[in-house]
């Protein structure tokens, strides 16, 4: 295929404004996939991804389009995460592409993550189509949308397409509207090769798979190439592209999008957003635009068993092949054991992993409160960055703490405003901005400590406006704060797990309701537990949790026998599912505590 | 099989459900007791295919349980309570125990069951105090119980037992009081207080669920626990079980085999037996059992088999409900092991929390692991 009729694309759209029935149609109407093929959501492999209607891992799909000139066109659709965890995928799928579809629910308008997105697109000077979907509905409203456009954004409304990817209508357009206004790639099959690694994954059989597009040059099966981070070498085993499901080639041109393997065993040969250039004729330099991805979240994952130890490590492992933003090393904990400090690019991000150790790898895991990096300098002039609160200095010892700051994009009805602005002030928020792009939208700028975000700040944003409010942040450095470390001592014993960092106007005031917290989830115990919440020395609160007193089968006859051993061993498999500390047994829910006070 | 038996006989046929029974049984509602007399006929059939593989064996309780066996005429119970007779060497002293609800009893038919061999009656009577009774769902009123108590004691049943319930929904310290007294006002032989537990599957489940059921807190539950410990020890009955008490040497023989984990056979639909290494249970549907039984099927549809260390974690389980505890001794003799030595560590914790203590002969709960007897049986199971 001519490199001119190539055409390289991705949707930008919101959770649930149907971006992956979009993709569906496109598939269908090209005749990549037949009706009987059709399994709902095809880009949507995984099914946590199903489960939580959100596309995590990207793929690329190839699709033959016959355009009304009467050529055909290799239309690559690229797909992008829509969670602004995500941001870092995204901007490497952007840069894969020359074309942006921009996918808005015609009755919902544009979010503040959508929003994030485009501009990401934008620079990175991607040809914008804006697509008003769901207009079947009966609360659409297109005209309100198309003038949000114009307003907010600054596109041409004109140009948007209505369509409906339920009932199919404007998918020509759509395909159309592709061929003519998206750019053909540029780039010089004979130049020293360029590629770019937007995704990988492993493979049992394969080894790790690249997913990447060809900027200059040719890749050939055969080949030797070379990591342009690492300077390590591997040849090309297979290329392939997929239509949807993976067809072999000989080669990758110039704009071509597919998938590379080279017998790479190790995590760390096929880098997320590295450069693929010739062994033999290197390129000079590797491509730029790619951020690296760094963690701003931080959390503690132990497995319950301290024996899956090397089980946890496995998977990390195995997860970090497919996940460039997942990074973790080894710490221990007085009360938990041997375990990973993991770093995640954000909640969402940091849940998801969370869920995949323990679905797919079958493991029991506790999970440490989430916690940013702080950045502290001692009284002897030392900078420290540190992620585990259990890590922090002596209180006396310590001489200036500084945390990450995010500027945080809130798109809220006006009506809400007030509520939103509430949270911020009462969450530490500095005001910065507010800006009213029509009259149903507000858009707030807050600068806010990202660990007020981790505590309940997204919850409390959606129940405080009805659910409207959208929010989209990013780091934009450290700055100085008064903090100081809450200490939680279960039967007289600090544990370590639970120590947490929060500022000192709050400190109290969070200790109280912590040990309440705590009081709620741990069960009673065959004898009193006293639950302290301090500072330095100081104890700030105190509840106590009452001995159990009667835990007993009523009856046991002989039809019942076999359904009450049963019942025991439920409850002694509860048991082994608890973090004994000390003689205190403590379920996961507890670790998780200072995210549920407000 | 070594040592005299038990037979239980389940009867599952109930004027209506209680709110809180998950057991097999089945109300008037349900049409299942037109099916009373094949249901009958069906048991007597067991009964004797099951004497034809097992032989003439010793019996030392025989206990027809349910649902609501008054609700069956007491001519049929006396058909096949007449049939365990002819096919099993029943001792003459045996326990031969009838359930009964006292909405469900005359002097006649107390008379008759008294007549067809019946020594034993136990009376689900749960409280003395009709807004309770209303809360359970049950047919009767407290004066109906006091009146099938006298009746039963006319009718020469010199071994009755009562059930009491207590931490049921809307229950006060006051009102459980009050039914312990008047319970022990009746001189019966044996008391049996049940904690209500709730069950998945009844109407109080579905309630507890959606949060409807006021229950009592756990402290509350523990202290009526206490006060019932109190007030029938006072009156010469004597906790010898988790929730049963008796005079002197009125303890009851059939749940002592359970509790001894000790072999009994169970006829009837839902019915449970342990034989050897294997529990197996009948078909629960009343019509599913009795069509297996006319078509000379077999009416049994759960089995398990029990290896020696599932067989050792149960007799520890249930020794552990009696209050003298597991009987070292015997358990050595089944298992050819020392209980202590199986079990040392599991025994070690539990000493050190002062939960069970050890003698010489047996291994048993402290008046703490008796409320807490989960936390302890859950680490031989």
């Amino acid at each position: 295929m001519q490199q001119s009729r190539i055409r390289n694309f991705c949707i930008i759209a919101h959770i649930d404004h149907g971006k992956s029935t979009l993709a569906d149609r496109l598939l269908e109407s090209t005749g990549t996939v037949t009706d009987r093929e059709m399994t709902e959501q095809l880009l949507d492999s995984m099914d946590l991804e199903r489960e939580r209607g959100i596309t995590i891992k990207l793929q690329a799909v190839r699709m033959r389009y016959k355009a009304n000139d009467g050529d055909e066109y290799l239309l690559n659709l690229i797909d992008t995460p829509g969670h602004v965890d995500f941001s870092y995928e995204v901007s490497r799928s952007l840069a894969a592409c020359e074309g942006a579809l921009l996918v808005i629910d015609a009755s919902q308008g544009i979010e503040a993550q959508t929003l994030a997105n485009l501009y990401l697109a934008l620079e990175h000077d991607l040809e914008i189509i804006p697509v008003i979907n769901k207009i079947d509905l009966p609360s659409a409203d297109p005209d309100r949308v198309k003038q949000e456009l114009e307003e907010s954004i600054g596109l041409d409304a004109s140009e948007a397409i209505l369509a409906s990817a339920k009932t199919g209508q404007g998918t020509e357009e759509i395909l159309e509207a592709i061929v003519q206004r998206v750019p053909a790639p540029k780039g010089d099959p004979q130049a020293p090769v360029q590629a770019m690694i937007f995704d990988s994954h492993f493979d049992a059989y394969r080894g790790a798979v690249a997913y990447l597009r060809v900027m200059e040059g040719t890749l050939k099966v055969g080949d030797e190439i070379m990591m342009m981070s690492s300077h390590r070498r591997f040849e090309i085993t297979e290329l392939g592209v997929f239509s949807p499901r993976m067809i072999a080639v000989d080669q990758l041109g110039p704009g071509e999008v597919g998938c590379l393997m080279a017998s790479m065993k190790q995590v760390r040969d096929c880098r997320v957003g590295d450069t693929i250039t010739s062994a033999t004729r290197p390129a000079s330099e590797p491509l730029p635009g790619y951020r690296k991805a760094v963690p701003m979240v931080f959390c503690g994952l132990y497995p319950v068993d301290n024996d899956a130890y090397p089980e946890l490590r496995d998977a990390l492992e195995r997860l970090q092949l497919n996940d460039a933003a997942l990074t973790f090393e080894p710490e221990s904990s007085a009360a938990l054991g041997f375990g990973f400090r993991c770093g995640f690019l954000g909640l969402l991000h940091m849940d998801i992993v969370q869920e995949r150790l323990e679905r797919e790898f079958d493991l029991s895991l506790i999970a440490t409160a989430p916690s940013v990096e702080y950045r502290v300098t001692t009284t002897d002039g030392d900078v420290k960055l540190i992620e585990n609160p259990a890590d922090f200095p002596e209180q006396n010892d310590i001489e200036n703490i500084e945390e990450p700051y995010v500027q945080a994009a809130i798109m809220v009805p006006e009506q809400w405003v007030g509520p939103l602005m509430e949270l911020c002030q009462g969450k530490r928020g500095i005001f910065t901005n507010m800006e009213y792009l029509t009259p149903e939208r507000t858009r707030l700028i807050y600068e806010l400590p990202l660990s007020e975000i981790l505590l309940d700040f997204f919850d409390q944003l959606k129940s405080r406006s009805k659910g409207y409010a959208s929010l989209d942040y990013e780091f934009i450095g450290y700055k100085s704060s008064k903090l100081v470390k809450l200490d939680i001592l279960l039967n007289g014993d600090p544990v370590d797990a639970l120590s947490c960092i929060v500022h000192r106007d709050h400190a109290e005031h969070r200790g109280r309701q912590l040990a309440v917290k705590l009081k709620e989830v741990i069960p009673r115990q065959m004898f009193e537990v006293p639950i302290q919440a301090a500072i330095g020395r100081k104890v700030v609160a105190r509840e106590t949790i009452r001995a159990m007193r009667k835990d007993v089968l009523a009856k046991c006859y002989g039809g019942d026998i076999s359904r009450k051993r049963k019942l025991l061993e439920k409850q002694k498999e509860g048991k082994r599912r608890m973090k004994q500390l000390g003689r205190v047994e403590v379920p996961q829910e507890a670790f998780m505590a200072v995210l549920n006070v407000d | 099989m070594s040592g005299p038996v038990g037979i239980y006989v389940h009867l599952p046929f109930c004027v209506h459900k209680c709110l809180y029974c998950d057991f097999a049984s089945c109300g008037r509602e349900s049409g299942s007791h037109r099916y009373i007399p094949r249901y009958v006929q069906g048991v007597s059939a067991e009964i004797f295919r099951r004497a034809g593989e097992v032989g003439r064996i010793p019996v030392e309780s025989v206990f027809f349980g349910g649902g609501t066996p008054t609700l069956v005429d007491p001519k049929y119970l006396g058909q096949v309570l007449g049939a365990i007779f002819q096919y099993f060497s029943v001792s003459t002293t045996a326990e031969v125990t009838i359930e009964a609800n006292p909405g469900t009893v005359s002097p006649a038919s107390l008379g008759q069951l008294r007549e067809s061999g019946f020594n034993r009656l136990s009376l689900g009577v749960q409280s003395f105090d009709n807004r309770v009774l209303r809360r359970l769902g049950r047919i009767h009123t407290a004066a109906q119980a006091v009146q099938a108590f006298k009746w039963a004691r006319e009718a020469g049943f010199a071994n009755i037992s009562l059930d009491l319930m207590y931490a049921v929904p809307g229950q006060s310290q006051g009102s459980w009081n009050e039914t312990l007294r008047s319970a022990c006002n009746l001189g019966p032989e044996h008391v049996s207080a049940y904690s209500l537990i709730v069950e998945e599957g009844t109407p109080f489940g579905d309630w507890y669920q959606r949060g409807l059921l006021d229950l009592p807190s756990q402290d509350e539950a523990a202290e009526m626990m206490e006060t019932g410990v109190e007030i029938l020890e006072e009156a010469g009955l004597h906790r010898y079980e988790i929730s049963n008490y008796a005079r002197q040497d009125f303890a009851s023989v059939h749940n002592q085999i359970y509790w001894e984990n000790r072999p009994y056979l169970g006829f009837g639909a839902a019915a449970y037996s342990y034989w050897g290494t294997e529990r197996w249970a009948n078909k629960e549907s009343v019509h599913g059992y009795i069509e297996a039984i006319q078509a000379g099927q077999s009416p049994v549809d759960f089995t398990e088999r029990l290896g020696q260390s599932g067989q050792m974690g149960e007799t520890v389980m249930l020794g552990l409900r009696l209050l003298r505890g597991v009987d070292v001794a015997k358990f050595r003799e089944r298992f050819g092991v020392e209980l202590v030595s199986v079990y040392a560590s599991q025994i070690e914790e539990l000493l050190e929390l002062q939960l069970v203590e050890l003698t010489p002969e047996y291994l048993r709960l402290t008046p703490r692991g008796l409320d807490l007897a989960n936390q302890v049986m859950s680490r031989f199971v």
